[in-house]
């Protein structure tokens, strides 16, 4: 296990960041699209995955320590400075979203970075997030409506993980 | 002199950072309405201008916790509209929501209209020390954001042109975005690491200097010393 980045290792994670920083923004367009048909529970089990994808996609790509938290982190950090309405909001999700991500990675000492680490590295996060959302929309919505948010929200969480991984699977063996 | 030569935006970080990070902690509906007090007024003056249509998307949004508020919110019944019974609970979780994402609104548009993306970069490399790998990535990313956006929009147009649906709504919409955008990705970033490394990344020294805040950053760090120290009494009283 080495704390070590190449340099193009930094690019492929500024690539990451750079390409969630335009899919986070882009998401929101689906999101309220199915909340208005479908209602937020359909939302956020379509969606909130999204959110939580840079980090099994930046560690199933780099495949190093820490891979998965910088993944997040720098995604919603790059998000956060550019200028929209909820300040610097997506960093603090971000940031707790990428520590409870590298979990799984740091559980096999950083020793697998396949499909299943990826899973979990997706489901994680919903913890973290809806316990955010708690803290913000606490006053609003009853104790049952968060605990069914956080299993959709884990279960979209997983299977965005598992694309993640296909994704960055096909990538690395095209080049 | 311009503004930004004013105010460090790396002040600007830590000051809005801290006010969001207020909208999360502060449980006490008169501490929210302190903190928005003071920075709605700031961000409409510094920012109204520039960033007017920011009210468009807020304002929907104060719309939909009204709804989610009526539907969901418990307590007493106050009112009834037809079917529809107010509770007590609606109106203070409406209250306090819509505070808390004030706030945060106000957090940007005193960050965003002060400052900017590079200016930040520069000065939190410069002035909070911030290690040359990180503020390469995050450089890297802001030159390359522009361009994915435009990947995305060619994807989208390629999707309607094959019949697809051009707002991804499944996880299989969103997988056939994502590959090829990473496809594309991952190469350019592949060779901008090679030639960043080629033109010596590994032995450049960033330039380092002792902040040494101006006197609006004094003001604006007393500020919001004041007002998070005077949120705090609120909340305990």
């Amino acid at each position: 296990m080495k704390l070590r980045y190449t340099t193009v290792d930094l690019a492929i994670l500024a690539v990451i960041a750079a390409i969630f920083g335009a899919v986070f923004t882009y998401a929101w367009t689906p999101y309220y699209a199915i909340k208005a048909v479908g209602g937020k529970l359909a939302a956020v089990l379509l969606t909130y995955g999204i959110w939580y994808m840079a980090a099994p996609l930046a560690a199933s790509l780099i495949k190093n320590p820490l891979a998965a938290f910088l993944g997040e982190f720098l995604a919603g950090f790059v998000e956060s400075i550019m200028p929209q309405i909820g300040g610097f909001s997506g960093l603090i999700y971000a940031g707790f979203q990428g520590l409870f991500s590298e979990i799984p990675y740091l559980a096999t000492r950083y020793k697998r970075f396949g499909r299943a680490e990826a899973a979990v590295a997706g489901a994680l996060p919903a913890i973290p997030s809806i316990a955010l959302d708690i803290l913000l929309w606490g006053s609003v919505y009853p104790p049952q409506i968060f605990m069914v948010l956080i299993v959709l929200a884990a279960i979209s969480g997983a299977v965005y993980g598992i694309i993640a991984h296909t994704i960055a699977k096909a990538v690395s063996g095209k080049t | 002199m311009q503004r930004t030569e004013i105010l460090s935006p790396s002040i600007l970080f830590l000051y809005s950072l801290s006010l969001t990070i207020s909208a999360f902690v502060f449980r006490d509906i008169r501490s929210l309405l302190l903190i928005l007090t003071v920075n709605l007024p700031i961000g409409i003056i510094v920012g109204y201008e520039k960033f007017k249509l920011f009210l468009i998307p807020f304002l929907i949004s104060l719309i939909g916790v009204l709804i989610n508020a009526l539907i969901f919110a418990g307590g007493t019944p106050i009112a009834a509209v037809g079917q529809l019974k107010i509770r007590s609970g609606a109106i203070y979780g409406f209250a306090d929501v819509s505070l808390r994402l004030g706030i945060m609104l106000s957090a940007s548009l005193v960050f965003s209209s002060l400052t900017n993306p590079r200016l930040l970069l520069k000065s939190l490399e410069t002035e909070l020390w911030l290690p040359k790998e990180a503020s390469f990535m995050v450089a890297l990313s802001l030159r390359l954001l522009s361009i994915f956006e435009k990947d995305i929009h060619e994807i989208r147009l390629i999707r309607r042109s094959r019949g697809l649906r051009e707002t991804p709504v499944t996880p299989v919409d969103w997988k056939s975005i994502l590959t090829p955008l990473f496809s594309l990705g991952v190469q350019r970033g592949r060779w901008i690491g090679i030639a960043a490394e080629l033109r010596g990344f590994r032995y450049r020294k960033p330039k380092r200097k002792i902040i040494r805040p101006s006197s609006l950053d004094l003001y604006l760090l007393m500020l919001l010393l004041f007002q998070l120290l005077a949120a705090y009494i609120l909340g305990r009283i």
